[in-house]
């Protein structure tokens, strides 16, 4: 996989994650204070996503050719539109990315990868978070 | 009572396990998130080096090139010159003119069949295109010029020139003897190319005048091989080389002013002298400049360069494709001819490059009579920021944008030409303008780009070198093109054997490159 395509990943993973977030309130009405504790969880969520957008923004306007459209690039990540316009960007940006990075690009590669299956936990964790916590409570106790 | 005390036990259990899912999910938290902050950090990190460092990457150590090519260039001139005005006193003939490409590229030594017997070459050697003109009723003849620099070719061509009888003069000695008469002599031995006649050894050496020799044999022999020598007072001959590839019809090449094909309207098609409708599209215009800026790097303090760089005085070799317009600049060698240059290409370049942007000459984009029309200095930048912050300025991309304003930037620290002999200056100007125009180039004519994937030339495929894509240096030839070439569609021109390319070896011209951290002249020579 290249690193374009991981960049891609993550940041769908970003926005998967934070509408999940949002979405999943429900599971969490039973905790007391759960509506403070889960604003903190997604405004740090919010916070990394819009770092990590500016570290790509940053890289895409390297290669000029995307410059002007760096925004279209990076909003609206779940759409469908914007799944036609990453995988078109990929194909022409992809060597472009290699360039630019040149011998970080490995290195670029695998934090990608870290990234993404760091969010995949944290999406996961919500998906069945009273086994997961209740796994955490066996092990304080 | 006892029900009480259940109640109390069971609140008790609840608020004790919503206490701890409260104390797991906020000790949770900052585990997970602060692998998230780090990884993130870690990328953006790796991102912002590798941004900067890339414009460092991409310059490498460019300013010793630009010296060579300008000293070469300088030679060349003045070696052709003297051949030409000592021919004119003598025939009292009209003055012979010559085109010069306005950049050299570098050519791999293998691309010289009948050098590459003799003695194959590590290193690339520059090449000049000239277009040769006895006159200007005369037609015009393409030769492409290199310049051998050890003395040891030296000694080699001058005495192999020596055993022909019919030539008797500027032996290795003469040479030697920093002789100040050119004379054209004919090499030997020439290796002549398979499937084309040698030279005609009774033909044209004994003729005074270089031009007169070179195009008699090009008359006789349009062929491709090593035509003679060119020995000057430097002791560094000059091989004239009848290209393997014309880009153009050799016969009757066409030439036009830039300014012409600025008139009629705007953009696109504007009709050229041979009466078919040219274009000068977005890629042609990127392709000039480019080659624009080059010349100013390689030609400046050069007597190639006109005395005021301007459409006007910028020929363009006409060809099927417009995007393969070649600049070219005409030099007249009279007797009288008192060439000095003014010092402030740069400033001009500034214009030309706006003149591309709106595909309009100065003068009718600001005509003398407004109100900004006046000469200050302070004015004049003010007015070139002004009109190139103007409409179309988007039209050539971001990056062009960012190329002319820096060009303007030198204008305005008042660094001319004269400045550019410093070696910190040229790297500067390499790094801020050329590396832009690079970019831009890459992005629309590159492989990547969508129109430039295959460019079709004289109906053989040539591939354009792919990006200089660093670790991917071998991937720049592709089967179906591998004797087409690593090849900036005329820029640059590397004729490598198909077997070779097939095999991906590195040529020796990239091995150069890739040693000298000089990928990126790929593109700019």
């Amino acid at each position: 996989m290249s690193g374009i395509e991981i960049a891609g990943l993550v940041l769908t993973a970003f926005t998967s994650v934070i509408k999940h977030y949002r979405e999943g309130l429900a599971r969490f009405k039973t905790l007391i204070n759960y509506k403070e504790e889960l604003e903190r969880w997604i405004r740090s969520l919010e916070l990394q996503q819009v770092l990590f957008r500016n570290t790509l923004g940053h890289l895409i306007s390297s290669c000029a050719k995307y410059g002007p459209t760096v925004n279209q690039l990076l909003t609206n990540e779940d759409s469908y539109e914007w799944e036609k316009k990453w995988q078109k960007a990929s194909t022409e940006l992809g060597p472009d990315f290699q360039d630019v990075l040149f011998d970080s690009y490995e290195l670029f590669k695998r934090t990608g990868n870290e990234l993404k299956s760091t969010l995949n936990n944290l999406k996961s964790f919500l998906d069945d978070p009273q086994v997961y916590l209740l796994e955490q409570c066996r092990s304080c106790s | 009572m006892q029900k009480l005390q259940l109640t109390t036990l069971v609140q008790n259990g609840i608020s004790a396990w919503f206490h701890r899912v409260r104390v797991s999910f906020s000790e949770h938290r900052p585990k997970l998130f602060e692998d998230l902050e780090r990884e993130n950090n870690e990328l953006s990190k790796i991102v912002m080096d590798a941004v900067e460092l890339k414009r460092y990457r991409w310059g490498g150590n460019a300013a010793p090139v630009y010296k060579e090519i300008r000293a070469n260039a300088i030679n060349l001139y003045e070696a052709i010159e003297r051949s030409c005005i000592e021919c004119q006193t003598k025939h009292q003939g009209d003055p012979h003119l010559a085109y010069i490409r306005l950049e050299a590229r570098l050519a791999d030594l293998t691309s010289f069949p009948s050098i590459d017997n003799e003695r194959p070459s590590e290193k690339g050697v520059h090449v000049f295109r000239v277009i040769l003109q006895k006159s200007a009723s005369e037609p015009p003849f393409s030769v492409e010029v290199f310049r051998r620099n050890t003395n040891e070719d030296a000694d080699s061509i001058s005495s192999a020139a020596t055993n022909d009888s019919d030539v008797g003069n500027a032996g290795p000695a003469q040479a030697r003897n920093m002789s100040p008469r050119v004379t054209f002599q004919n090499a030997q031995p020439v290796a002549p190319a398979p499937n084309h006649p040698s030279p005609d050894e009774s033909n044209s050496f004994k003729a005074f005048c270089p031009l007169l020799d070179i195009m008699n044999t090009l008359n006789e022999k349009p062929a491709e091989y090593l035509l003679g020598y060119l020995l000057d007072w430097s002791d560094c001959p000059h091989g004239f080389y009848s290209p393997r590839s014309n880009d153009f019809d050799m016969q009757s090449p066409k030439m036009m002013q830039l300014s012409q094909l600025y008139q009629c309207h705007g953009l696109d098609a504007v009709p050229a002298p041979d009466n078919q409708s040219k274009v000068l599209g977005r890629r042609a215009r990127i392709r000039l400049a480019l080659k624009l800026a080059l010349a100013v790097l390689q030609l400046h303090g050069s007597q190639w360069l006109p005395e005021r760089l301007s459409s006007e005085e910028v020929h363009l070799l006409c060809c099927d494709e417009p995007e393969q317009l070649q600049p070219l600049y005409c030099a007249t060698f009279t007797s009288s001819s008192n060439h000095h240059a003014t010092g402030d290409s740069i400033y001009q370049l500034v214009k030309i490059l706006i003149e591309l942007l709106n595909v309009q000459r100065f003068e009718d984009i600001d005509p003398p009579g407004t109100a900004s029309g006046n000469t200050q200095p302070m004015e004049e930048m003010e007015k070139l920021r002004r009109l190139s912050s103007k409409t179309n300025v988007w039209h050539l991309g971001p990056q062009y944008k960012e190329a002319l304003d820096n060009c303007l930037d030198f204008c305005k620290r008042q660094k001319s030409e004269r400045d550019l002999n410093e070696d910190k200056i040229t790297q500067d100007f390499h790094n801020d303008v050329l590396v832009h125009l690079i970019q831009v180039y890459r992005r629309h004519c590159s492989p990547h780009s969508r129109k430039g994937k295959k460019e079709r030339k004289n109906g053989q495929e040539e591939v354009i070198v792919n990006a200089v894509q660093g670790p991917n240096l071998k991937k720049v030839t592709t089967p179906d093109s591998a004797n087409a070439v690593a090849a900036l569609s005329g820029a640059m021109t590397v004729a490598a054997p198909a077997k070779e390319a097939m095999e991906n070896k590195i040529t020796p011209l990239e091995g150069y490159l890739r040693y000298k951290n000089l990928s990126c002249l790929k593109y700019a020579l």
